[in-house]
C-alpha cells in the first residue's frame, strides 16, 4: 500500500492510497490503450497508403 | 454539543450541513476525479484507488468553534470536538462495494485498518467509527460510491451501551460476549446465512430490521489493528458474499447502513477485554417494495418491532446467490 499525504487549499487533509496490483494493471491498461492506438494508427496510415493515387 | 438530560446523551448541532451537496447530476459529482478542463471536485487527480478526505461539511471538527450558546448546569454545550472524514472506494461514479473483486475489498480493509490506528492515534479521540450510507432510501445525499468515518472525543451513546454489556458479561464470566454470541448462533445454525475460516454472516437472534446482519470475526480480534493479511483477506471474501446477496434477494441493490464496531481508541486491550470487531449492516427492506420506518414506537419508545423472524430471513439469505462455493 502506497500513502500519500496531501493537504487541500482549504488546509483539509487529503490522502491517497494507491495499490501496487491495482497500479500495475491500470499501467498494463494504458499500455494496452497504448499499443491498441497505436495500431489503429498504423492501420489508418496503411489503409491511407492503399488509397493514395 | 448540547446535553440532553433527559437522555443523557450529546447532541451534535452542525447547522452549516443544511448546505451541503444534495443529490447532484453525475456529471458534476464533487467525488469524481477532476477531469481536464472539467470543474474541480474533491480530488485534484484524474484518476485514484482510494482516497480519504476531511469532509466540507464536518458534524465534528478537529479546531471545534466555542458552542455560540452559554450552557447552564441542567443545558451543558461542549464543543463538538472530533475528525469527519470520507472514504471514496473508487474512482468510477457508477460502482457500488458489491461489485468490487475481493482483492479490492481487501485493500478497502487496509485503508480502514489506517485510518482507525492513525486517527485512533490522537489523544483527543476516543472512539473511531467506520460506517457507509447507501442508497437514497437512507439518505444519501450523493451517489459516488463513498463511505464516512467519524472519529469522536465522546463515546457515542450505543457505543458506551454496548461497551457496558461487554464489561457486565465480562465481570460476570470472564469470557467476550460476543465470542459467546458467535459460539451459541453457531450451534443453533438457523440465522447462520455465510460463514469462511475467518468470519461469520448471520441475523442475530435479537435482530431490529428483518436483514439486519451482523459479520463477526470468528477469532477473538477486538480492532482492525489486530488483522493479519489472512484475515483481512477472508473479511474481504465474506463480505463479497454478502453484499452479492443483499443485491441478488430483490433484484436490485440494496440500500443499506453498515457500521463498524470495534475496541475504542482511548484504551488497550486491559481496559476493554470484551470489545470484539463485527460489522452490523441495517438494510431498511422489509420487502422488495416496503421499507421498516423508525415510527413512533421504534422512535419515540426505544423499543424495535420487527415484523419477521430472523430464521426465516437468514433462511433466505441462506438459499440467495452466491454462496462462498460459487466464487
Amino acid at each position: 500500500m502506497h500513502k500519500e499525504v496531501t493537504v487541500k487549499e482549504d488546509g483539509r487533509l487529503l490522502v491517497y492510497y494507491t495499490f501496487e496490483s491495482a497500479r500495475a494493471s491500470r499501467s498494463a491498461a494504458a499500455d494496452n490503450a497504448h499499443a491498441d492506438s497505436k495500431t489503429r494508427a498504423e492501420m489508418v496510415k496503411a489503409q491511407n497508403q492503399e488509397t493514395l493515387p | 454539543m448540547r446535553w440532553n438530560p433527559v437522555m443523557a446523551e450529546w447532541v451534535v448541532t452542525a447547522t452549516h450541513r443544511q448546505d451541503r451537496t444534495f443529490l447532484p447530476p453525475a456529471d458534476y459529482c464533487p467525488l469524481c476525479p477532476t477531469s481536464e478542463g472539467g470543474f474541480p471536485t474533491e480530488v485534484p487527480r484524474s484518476e485514484y484507488d482510494f482516497v480519504v478526505f476531511e469532509n466540507k461539511f464536518p458534524s465534528l471538527m478537529k479546531n471545534a468553534p466555542e458552542p455560540s450558546f452559554e450552557g447552564t448546569e441542567l443545558f451543558p454545550v461542549q464543543s463538538s470536538q472530533g475528525i469527519c472524514e470520507v472514504v471514496l472506494y473508487s474512482s468510477d461514479h457508477k460502482s457500488t462495494l458489491t461489485e468490487m473483486p475481493v482483492e479490492k475489498l481487501a485493500q478497502l480493509i487496509k485503508v480502514w485498518r489506517d485510518r482507525y490506528e492513525q486517527l485512533g492515534a490522537r489523544d483527543e479521540i476516543r472512539y473511531v467509527f467506520i460506517f457507509e450510507n447507501k442508497g437514497e432510501a437512507i439518505g444519501v445525499t450523493i451517489h459516488h460510491p463513498h463511505g464516512q468515518i467519524y472519529a469522536f472525543s465522546h463515546m457515542p451513546p450505543r457505543i458506551e451501551r454496548e461497551l457496558q454489556s461487554e464489561a457486565d458479561h465480562f465481570a460476570r464470566t470472564h469470557r467476550c460476549l460476543h465470542c459467546d454470541i458467535i459460539q451459541e448462533e453457531r450451534a443453533d445454525g438457523r440465522r447462520v446465512f455465510a460463514e469462511n475460516d475467518g468470519f461469520i454472516a448471520l441475523i442475530p437472534f435479537y435482530a431490529r430490521y428483518p436483514y439486519e446482519t451482523h459479520v463477526y470475526s470468528l477469532q477473538h480480534l477486538p480492532s482492525l489493528a489486530s488483522f493479519s493479511e489472512e484475515d483481512e483477506w477472508q473479511l474481504a471474501n465474506l463480505l463479497h458474499v454478502v453484499l452479492n446477496k443483499f443485491d441478488n434477494l430483490f433484484g436490485f441493490s440494496l440500500p443499506y447502513m453498515m457500521v463498524m464496531h470495534q475496541r475504542p481508541t482511548d484504551g488497550d486491550e486491559s481496559a476493554y477485554p470484551g470489545s470484539h470487531f463485527h460489522i452490523e449492516f441495517y438494510p431498511p427492506n422489509r420487502t422488495a417494495e416496503k421499507l421498516k420506518y423508525l415510527a413512533g414506537c421504534e422512535s419515540g419508545a426505544g423499543t424495535f418491532v420487527n415484523d419477521t423472524l430472523p430464521e426465516e430471513k437468514a433462511a433466505e439469505l441462506r438459499a440467495t446467490k452466491p454462496t462462498l462455493e460459487d466464487l
